[in-house]
């Protein structure tokens, strides 16, 4: 790897030009880089020079910060801003206001955020690795949404690859049985299963085996509480393969026999002890045919008369000097700016959209949460966010009529729904007590420890289905501060979203039944819950994920889809568009593994390309603003 | 100057702890241990100025007259008094100074973070602190030795 830096122009001829240095655009350069491919990727946000003292830097203003946000290790800079949670407001009245970086036009807010400093939001993810289920690669066959051009047999070596990249933990036999995945006879996971939490115990001590009735269908459903599989170290496994074994990728990309995740419970934003995966661990392990030009915002596709990428112009800045327009060109570009950027790239240089699907499709997983006490210590805000899940609601006949979702059980207590425990502290302080007006002393340590020490909550991730009607557009009268457009969201809930929510709000009801768990779920109108709505009378809330897709939504016709199977656009020979933004359906599970799966695959097709083409890229000068 | 100003504030760093004692439910050692007090005196004396540090001093040794009945103190103090006992206490259990009087929360430091006593209500640590080791989450809470 080789930091541009600033300002520093790009040297030589590139083979591919990938924008975005996340977990895609990592994951596609450092495959053909190993090809002996020539790759510049350009990332819009910063990179640390020195990788130890960036991660020291992050860590210290992550611990200062007041407010422990998702982007919370970084100070955006004007020229790369990106949506933070903190952005969005609800209104006393029921409502919501936005501010920041994203423009929010739709009867319901866009709950989620991203990251834009290299790396990406990758920095700053749980690290949650779950695969796809073969029939959500169908979901049209179930009545809504659409469904993809290649089914999970396709993607099946992919998501090997995947998770040898990445570094997943997970026991194969029970993703066998208990989630319905099919594997290899002979596959293990890199790294065994990370163990489960004392919380995850507790529950499945009281539920597993137990049945519910499906609120939608009636059909039973058996609880069983399922190792959810990280991207995070654990103990490698001496069987992967074939024998061969693992050796566990530690600090700056270093083969590190030892990591471990050590239970730090700060894997959002980020891992004092690099046992989770971040696309710096790929960086570092780039050849050095891939060259890295950080401060680099990729503005426009440049395209020849016949519509063929031949390259980019991008606007590069720096915390002191003027920002410049650079163009670069290459035989291929790749999009790997993230779901919304990439988008906004599409549209903002005219391109891909003979479908007029470019920038909709827009999908996340809204979240439904559900909180509370349970009756014994849990020991809350240790270890990673959620070691497990319930898996029966993902799948089968039910999701026709409601949306599919899968639940996690979090062990951070209230953080998600409430806000760090400092919340619960000044209302004990504001509010505890026979009078009302407070607690001290040692009533309030009790206090605090009652309160605290037996949260839980239950994070019902809805599968939110391809509609043409949520998407991202730009707004050319409200610009950033290099000038550009900035994203416009239009967002709303489907009746079948809404109708996943109340079946998940049932579910829990008679899980905390089972639990013995006291519910303390309540989301009031203001500010604390913007995502609010009314469904057949009952008030809901919702968080957002963090996993935006579809916005340059895969198919196998150009008439209605941006890019094919391979993250080909239709239009554009040479123009690959990576990422989350390529999903055709969400799932119901966390969807970076199934991106890096499809990246992993399209390198193959790039790589492909190239030797079918084998002929020399040539940069052009930049050209003055 | 700083001292004075303690001084002024609190009547001196002992005092002080003595008073965030009383406050929080944890004994003149325990917040000796985390290394906090004399940082915490100064902090909030220079935010608040040292009046209503004194009226607070003053109110709240007023009002702890039984052992045992510190919960119930908030009873008999006024408003005013009260927000900057709410504020102390809540900056030794978090290491965070609250919103308070209309300015935005502030993290102390990083150890004033770290040394939070919720977590040590709790028997943990502050997220992304400790490392308490691979598994530790898979045990029953219990008491963590430092
Ligand atoms: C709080 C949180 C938790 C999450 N947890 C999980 C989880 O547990 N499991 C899971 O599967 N997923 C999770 N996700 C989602 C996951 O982070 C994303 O799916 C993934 O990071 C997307 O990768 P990407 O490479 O497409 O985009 P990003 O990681 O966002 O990377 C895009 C890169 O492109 C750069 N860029 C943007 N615009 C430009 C431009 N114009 N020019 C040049 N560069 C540009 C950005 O700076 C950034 O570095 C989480 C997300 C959040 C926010
Ligand atoms: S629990 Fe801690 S050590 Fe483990 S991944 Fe999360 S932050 Fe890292």
């Amino acid at each position: 790897m080789s930091p541009g830096g600033g300002a520093a122009a790009p040297h030589g001829s590139y083979d591919v030009i990938v924008v975005g240095g996340g977990i895609a655009g990592s994951l596609v350069a450092r495959r053909l880089g190993d090809l002996g491919r020539r790759v510049l990727v350009l990332e819009a946000g910063p990179a640390a020079a020195d990788p130890e003292a960036g991660h020291r830097a992050a860590l210290r203003t992550y611990l200062t910060a007041g407010a422990k946000v998702p982007g919370s290790p970084y100070v955006p800079s004007p020229e790369a801003t990106w949506p933070e949670v903190t952005d969005l407001t609800g209104l006393p009245s029921g409502g919501y206001a936005a501010e920041g970086h994203l423009i929010q036009r739709g009867p319901l807010p866009y709950a989620s955020g991203y990251v834009r400093v290299n790396g990406g939001t990758g920095n700053v993810w749980t690290g949650l690795t779950p695969r796809m289920h073969p029939e959500d690669f169908r979901t049209a066959e179930f009545g809504y949404g659409r469904s993809w051009p290649i089914g999970y047999d396709e993607l099946e070596p992919h998501y090997r690859a995947a998770e040898y990249e990445i570094g997943v933990a997970a026991d194969v036999d029970e993703q066998r049985e208990h989630v319905g995945l099919p594997f290899p006879e002979e596959y293990v996971f890199p790294m065994r299963a990370l163990p489960a939490s004392h919380l995850d115990r507790i529950v499945a001590a009281r539920l597993d085996g137990r049945r519910l009735a499906d609120p939608a269908t009636g059909d039973p459903v058996v609880l069983r509480v399922t190792g959810t599989p990280h991207g995070r170290n654990s103990t490698p496994d001496p069987l992967y393969d074939g024998g061969a074994g693992y050796v566990p990728v530690g600090a700056h990309g270093r083969p590190d026999p030892g990591s471990r995740c050590l239970g730090s419970a700060s894997c959002i934003p980020l891992c004092p002890s690099h046992a989770k995966y971040t696309p710096l661990k790929t960086q570092a392990r780039w050849s050095d045919t891939v060259t890295l030009v950080d401060r680099a915002v990729v503005d426009r596709v440049l395209v020849d008369g016949n519509g063929r990428a031949t390259g980019v112009e991008y606007l590069a800045w720096n915390a002191s000097g003027p920002v410049t327009r650079r163009t670069v060109s290459a035989d291929v570009v790749v999009l790997a700016a993230h779901a919304v950027e990439n988008a906004r790239l599409l549209l903002l240089s005219g391109l891909a959209n003979r479908s007029d699907q470019v920038g909709r499709n827009l999908m996340d997983h809204p979240v439904l949460l559900t909180w509370g006490l349970l009756p014994e210590p849990v020991g809350p805000y240790r270890g990673p966010g959620s070691t497990s899940g319930l898996e029966g609601f993902r799948f089968g006949p039910a999701r026709r009529a409601r949306a599919p979702f899968r639940v996690e059980i979090g062990n951070w207590g209230w953080v998600w729904a409430k806000g760090p425990v400092d919340g619960d502290v000044a209302e004990l302080l504001r509010t505890g007590g026979e009078h009302g007006r407070g607690l001290f002393g040692e009533a309030l340590r009790t206090a605090v420890r009652e309160r605290l020490g037996r949260q839980f909550t239950l994070q019902f991730e809805m599968e939110q289905e391809a509609d043409p009607a949520n998407r991202v557009t730009l707004d050319p009268d409200r610009r950033d501060a290099l000038g550009l457009p900035r994203p416009v969201v239009s967002y709303d809930l489907s009746p079948h979203v809404k109708e996943g929510m109340a079946a998940a709000r049932q579910v829990s009801d008679r899980i905390f039944a089972l639990l013995g768990a006291e519910d303390h779920t309540d989301h009031p109108a203001g500010p604390a819950w913007p995502g609010r709505f009314e469904h057949r009378g009952t008030t809901y809330a919702y968080r957002g994920a963090g996993h935006a897709a579809g916005t340059h939504i895969m198919g196998d016709d150009p008439a209605t889809s941006v890019v094919d199977s391979d993250q080909r656009c239709w239009d554009h020979p040479g123009l690959y568009a990576v990422g989350c933004g390529s999903m055709p359906s969400v799932a119901t599970s966390n969807p970076t593994l199934t991106m890096a799966a499809l990246a992993l695959r399209s390198a193959g097709a790039i790589a492909r390309e190239l030797t079918a083409r084998d002929r020399p890229a040539v940069i052009t000068p930049g050209d003055a603003p | 100057m700083r001292q004075s100003t303690v001084a002024e504030a609190w009547g001196g760093a002992e005092e002080f702890v003595a008073l965030s004692a009383s406050l929080s439910g944890f004994d003149v050692t325990e917040l000796e241990k985390t290394g906090m007090a004399s940082a915490y005196a100064e902090f909030v004396a220079g935010r608040v100025g040292a009046v209503p540090c004194r009226a607070l001093r003053d109110g709240w040794a007023g009002g702890r007259t039984e052992p045992g009945s510190v919960g119930e103190v908030a009873e008999g103090l006024d408003e005013e008094v009260l927000a900057l006992a709410r504020a102390v206490t809540q900056l030794w259990y978090t290491g965070c100074w609250p919103g308070f009087a209309g300015s935005a929360p502030v993290v102390v430091s990083e150890r004033a973070y770290a040394e939070g006593l919720v977590w040590r209500v709790l028997g943990g640590y502050a997220p992304g602190v400790g490392r308490p080791g691979f598994g530790s989450w898979s045990e029953a809470p219990g008491r963590v030795g430092r």
